[in-house]
């Protein structure tokens, strides 16, 4: 008895100890992160296929992208580029140290840059010829081409610069069991599929540009909880478990905003979904046929119905936060049930007696569609079945998972496709619609020279930022006009924060977090 | 053992399905999952008539409506009737099990039938493959052949049918071999009957009574496979309700419209009761022992 | 004894290989490929090329099918493509969560299902009987995914117990093992239903009941004994059912368990690691089938002799 009592206050004394150290204990952040980055698989930015959203906050990049589009000096204090757009200088930040104490400077940015060229992502640096290091805190970059999308690419993700000294030091062990960046966290361990643990740098005062607070950051610890069932998420953060929650599903929305202790916040997203047509198979060949049909869907009504207004209808091929997609108006794919008949009147498809058109031979306006097995994908494809019968065409869904669709677009088989692309560049025209990539991911299997003309001006003759903007919208209304593609929908980004998180006030980032964790704090 | 098979030979055919028969309308269980099935069938055959709405008209201002009396399993994410959408889930489920389990005692029944007569290699064999598809869990076999044939219901009913031919070989190889060694084989085969005549015309007749049992509460299977498949996305293509799909699709709503799952499940749970239910009572008449259904 | 054990652990060889090659080939029919998976917008055909070199995609398929049986054999089983990470590691992660819900699955169905069976066989046509066959043949008909959906729904939202579902706490483990089990205790309860029955009936247990021993312990002591012989078959049998074939309770539960690997690996076409995960699960069953010969034997000492 008298043993027992021991050990039970023996085991008291270590509990309140615990709970002590605890509570004077620093401001721990816990997350449950994006569901879709549960396959990631490295934090080595160079090799990443699918970056975790914690790499921005271990690694600096050059440059930083604002909500307002300008880009933002975070390691690249400067630079400077030639009227030709072929020569950037660049001048490097001092004083930054990476978490092993190796330090950054014109090696270091040289042989990143060189090295992006061995990973899946080396289109980033595809159009540098060669680096130069002019000084120790100096480079100059020799472009194959004018490249004004090098802003956006050294402001990506993809674009975080590891220590060259850790990164050869542990070759294949970089990025998963070590990760040497030189951001406002060190990272300190990695459960895949459990947890990811993110720890202060306290040397950090580098901040970029962009936020207020130059470092070190508020926060002392981050922990990514890779929980990935949606009710346990959203218990979590109204238990406080949990202080952010990525990826709100739509109808956790209305639930979270009933609680006046959490906040729902929204970001413009990178997503955009729509109704592919394959522009070689008749009668889809026809552009009256492809217009009459884009016309027949009813955005409004998919993004209220399916989506319970969580995002935006979407009217262009591209995110509405590009500037690309800032276009005539007259040249946006709206909902018109009126036009969507008469277009496919005029193209010679009369209304038969079983409601599906017919043309002159019998023959009856029915389309193959396939989508995704996934919810969205489907719930979308048989709304858009039911609008599309509406105006007489009759559209049978086969739904199929991922692979196979790619293999089936590859043979060229389908008509339809319901589809969505995450991309915040209006240079996804190029890779969709481009008449190399027939078949996958030219689903369209769009194929026009003035197209290709316009896409290969916009890609490669862009001397300037504004250049490029111009040329794309060029192009962007080009292939608008042809309705190769019919849009829907722009889901956004929708994130839930908890009662202790004190956001940043006027914040200026185009993204939620990230590097702007650094005007961030915990009550 | 030998005793029941023995009976079996010593009656005519005919006299003992009306034996079998009579057994069967002293049975209430039997009766009931008869009921079952026969009201399922004449639900499949009139669908159309019964179905109060159409299954694939959209109305998306009543959408995730509970019961009412105006639908009385409520509406799902399109605003389209469930009730009227089970009615017309009960063909696809229908169709899908008879099918497929046709299919596949067509398949097995054959070549059972051939290992069990011939043995030597053929059987070995077989008794191979079907030991390996017998021991595989049946939904990753399925989902690996809907892979390969494609989606849709047709496909799904080949996936379903190679999933489960190998149990039916199993069991007629079993019988024939058995039924085989009696005494009236060797005098037909001395009459100058070929190994077709007596293969087929005198130990198939004989054999074939378990598989039927096997293959009623089979049917019962086959629809939850379907309903399984259709759950992981594969099987009946939108706006075609299948039972299986309809509750894949209600899980986004589950805390919304619960409804829209709990009634198709309802629906196949009786169905494929009915169909059990009637098949034990089959092992009953047909003076089956239990264990050669293993 | 020892013989019988060695004959039959040699005849798992065959049995294994064979598997190996319908597996490989079934998947490779498949239309579609990992490679396509992988590839974003930006993407070079220069990492496509280097992509489909360093998994030999452009080999012939018996090339390929004899690099991975050697690699195999030497206990690599290769990386995932989409996933980049060791096979090996990968079924390490998920393999647990399949165990625990498997093994506690079993142990649920099989004290569920002999209780059910020995009342009903000592209750024989009563409605006791015919209650808990009415019980079994329900848990045998009702598809695993729509309980699991139903017990969410009860419990989770309207009794609001917490947490149902996910991975990390004993309490998320209640659930989805009772929603397996319950399909396996309807087969269990029969299977023991029709042994106790057959085993009353013997002669030797007719002795000991003229010998005036109670009607109790035979059935408990004697009885279900012998009858559960081919319970434990049964179970053998359902071990690899229960870890693969859980696949969609541990989707409607999110468990991270082999069949979620399994299916999301077919769905990217992740070769190396469908391959890995039915391999894992073939020798699962393999062992389960091969445990439950042993058990028999040693229960049933005529197995043994027949083969000597």
């Amino acid at each position: 008895m008298k043993k027992r009592l021991g050990s039970f206050l023996l085991m008291l004394a270590i509990l309140v100890a615990m709970t002590s150290v605890q509570a004077r204990a620093e401001k721990v952040l816990n997350i449950a992160g994006n569901p879709n980055e549960l396959g990631v698989t490295t934090f080595n930015p160079i090799k990443v296929e699918l970056n975790h959203d914690a790499m921005t906050l271990i690694y600096d990049k050059f440059m930083e992208w604002g909500a307002d589009g300008k880009f933002y000096p975070a390691l690249a204090e400067s630079w400077t580029i030639s009227d030709d757009g072929l020569t950037w200088k660049m001048v490097l930040k001092q004083g930054v140290k990476f978490h092993d104490g190796s330090p950054f400077n014109s090696e270091v940015a040289k042989w990143f840059l060189e090295e992006m060229k061995t990973g899946p992502s080396a289109y980033m640096v595809g159009a540098i010829d060669n680096v130069e290091i002019t000084g120790p805190y100096t480079i100059t970059l020799h472009l194959k081409n004018p490249e004004p999308n090098m802003f956006f690419n050294m402001a990506q993700d993809f674009m975080c610069i590891p220590s060259m000294v850790a990164y050869k030091k542990y070759g294949e062990e970089f990025g998963i069991k070590h990760v040497v960046g030189s951001g406002p966290y060190k990272f300190e361990s990695w459960s895949p599929g459990n947890e990811l643990v993110l720890v202060k740098n306290a040397d950090y005062t580098w901040g970029p540009s962009i936020v207020d607070n130059k470092g070190p950051a508020r926060i002392d610890k981050i922990v990514y909880k890779d929980t990935k069932e949606e009710s346990t998420r959203f218990l979590e953060l109204k238990t406080g478990k949990i202080d952010v929650v990525y990826a709100v599903p739509t109808m956790f929305i209305s639930k979270i905003e009933e609680d006046k202790s959490l906040r729902i916040i929204r970001m413009p997203g990178d997503e955009l979904y729509h109704m592919v047509m394959n522009t070689q198979s008749p009668p889809l060949d026809n552009e009256l046929v492809r217009k009459g049909i884009a016309l027949a869907v009813d955005q409004e009504s998919i993004t209220k119905n399916v989506f319970a207004n969580a995002g935006k209808p979407a009217f262009t091929y591209l995110i509405d936060s590009l500037a690309e997609s800032k276009i005539d108006p007259k040249d946006e794919i709206h909902f018109d049930l009126e036009g969507a008949k008469a277009a496919l009147d005029k193209a010679g498809w009369t209304m038969g007696k079983d409601g599906i058109r017919q043309d002159k031979d019998g023959n009856k306006l029915t389309l193959k569609m396939v989508a995704k097995n996934e919810s969205s994908y489907r719930r979308a494809a048989e709304v858009i079945q039911a609008q599309l019968a509406k105006v007489g065409v009759e559209a049978k869904i086969t739904l199929m998972d991922p692979s196979s669709i790619r293999a089936y677009y590859k043979k060229g088989e389908h008509q339809l496709a319901i589809r969505s692309y995450n991309w915040e560049n209006a240079d996804i025209l190029e890779w969709f619609l481009n008449s190399k990539r027939m078949g996958y991911p030219n689903a369209a299997m769009w194929h026009d020279n003035e197209s290709d003309y316009l896409m290969q001006k916009a890609m490669t003759r862009s001397r300037s930022q504004e250049e490029r903007e111009a040329n794309f919208k060029e192009y962007h209304t080009y292939v608008l006009n042809k309705y190769v593609w019919a849009p829907f929908y722009l889901p956004a980004k929708v994130f839930a924060v908890g009662s202790r998180v004190v956001l940043p006030k006027n914040s200026r980032a185009r993204k939620f977090m990230k590097i702007e964790i650094l005007d961030w704090d915990l009550k | 053992m030998e005793n029941t098979t023995n009976q079996n030979q010593i009656i005519p055919p005919a006299n003992r399905w009306i034996r079998r028969l009579k057994k069967l309308k002293n049975n209430r269980a039997g009766v009931l999952g008869l009921i079952i099935i026969a009201g399922l069938i004449i639900t499949a055959l009139f669908a159309d008539y019964i179905a109060p709405y159409s299954y694939k008209a959209q109305d998306l201002s009543l959408m995730n409506i509970p019961p009412s009396m105006d639908h009385i399993m409520g509406t799902d994410e399109f605003g389209r009737d469930v009730f009227s959408r089970i009615i017309l889930g009960s063909r696809i489920s229908v169709y899908v099990g008879v099918v497929s389990v046709g299919l596949s005692v067509l398949i097995g029944s054959l070549l059972g039938a051939l290992a069990g007569y011939y043995e030597g290699w053929l059987d070995r064999v077989l008794s191979t493959v079907t030991d390996l598809t017998w021991s595989l869990p049946e939904i990753l076999v399925a989902l690996l052949l809907v892979a390969v044939v494609g989606a849709g219901v047709e496909c799904v009913i080949i996936a379903i049918a190679l999933t489960y031919w190998a149990q039916y070989a199993r069991l007629i190889r079993g019988q024939i071999l058995m039924l085989k060694n009696e005494i009236y084989v060797e005098a037909t085969r001395s009459l100058g009957a070929t190994d077709f005549t007596i293969l087929f015309k005198h130990l198939f007749p004989n054999a074939i009574a378990p598989v039927i049992v096997a293959a009623t509460i089979g049917i019962g299977q086959a629809i939850v496979l379907e309903a399984t498949l259709g759950f992981l996305g594969m099987g009946a293509q939108p706006p075609l309700p299948s039972w299986g799909a309809m509750m894949s699709n209600g899980t986004a709503y589950l805390f919304i419209s619960p409804w829209v799952i709990i009634f198709p499940g309802l629906a196949m749970m009786i169905t494929v009761f009915g169909f059990n239910l009637f098949g034990d009572v089959l092992v009953d008449i047909m003076d089956i022992r239990e264990d050669t259904l293993k | 004894m020892w013989q019988f054990f060695l004959r039959r652990l040699l005849l798992m060889i065959p049995i294994f290989f064979v598997l190996s090659v319908i597996i490989f080939s079934l998947i490779h029919i498949v239309p579609g490929n990992p490679l396509d998976n992988l590839m974003g917008p930006g993407m070079t055909k220069a990492y496509e090329q280097e992509m489909v070199k360093k998994y030999n995609l452009d080999k012939p398929l018996p090339v390929q099918y004899l690099k991975w049986l050697n690699n195999m054999l030497h206990g690599d089983l290769g990386s995932s493509i989409i996933e980049k990470r060791p096979v090996t590691e990968l079924l390490l992660h998920h393999l647990p969560y399949s165990l625990s819900l498997g093994l506690t699955a079993i142990a649920l169905s099989f004290v569920q299902g002999v209780s059910m069976g020995i009342i009903s066989a000592a209750a024989k046509n009563t409605i006791f009987d015919h209650l808990a066959m009415m019980i079994a043949l329900f848990g045998v008909t009702i598809p695993a995914f729509w309980l699991g959906l139903i017990f969410i729904l009860i419990f989770a939202v309207w009794l609001n117990w917490l947490p149902v579902s996910g991975s990390g706490t004993l309490s998320s483990l209640i659930l989805p093992a009772v929603t397996v089990a319950l399909g396996g205790a309807g087969l269990i309860a029969r299977v023991t239903r029709v042994a106790m029955l057959e085993v009353a009936s013997k002669d030797f247990i007719v002795m000991l009941h003229a010998k005036g021993l109670g009607k109790k312990a035979i059935l408990l002591k004697h009885v279900l004994r012998n009858a559960l012989i081919p319970v434990i078959t049964i179970l053998g049998l359902r071990i690899g059912w229960v870890l693969g074939g859980a696949v969609t309770v541990e989707i409607v539960f999110s468990r991270p368990g082999l069949g979620q690997l399994l299916i999301s690996a077919l769905f990217r076409r992740d070769y190396p690691v469908i391959q890995g995960a039915m391999l894992l699960l073939a020798m699962g069953i393999i062992l389960g089938t091969f445990l439950a010969d042993m058990l028999y034997a040693f229960a049933d000492p005529r197995v043994r002799d027949q083969t000597h």
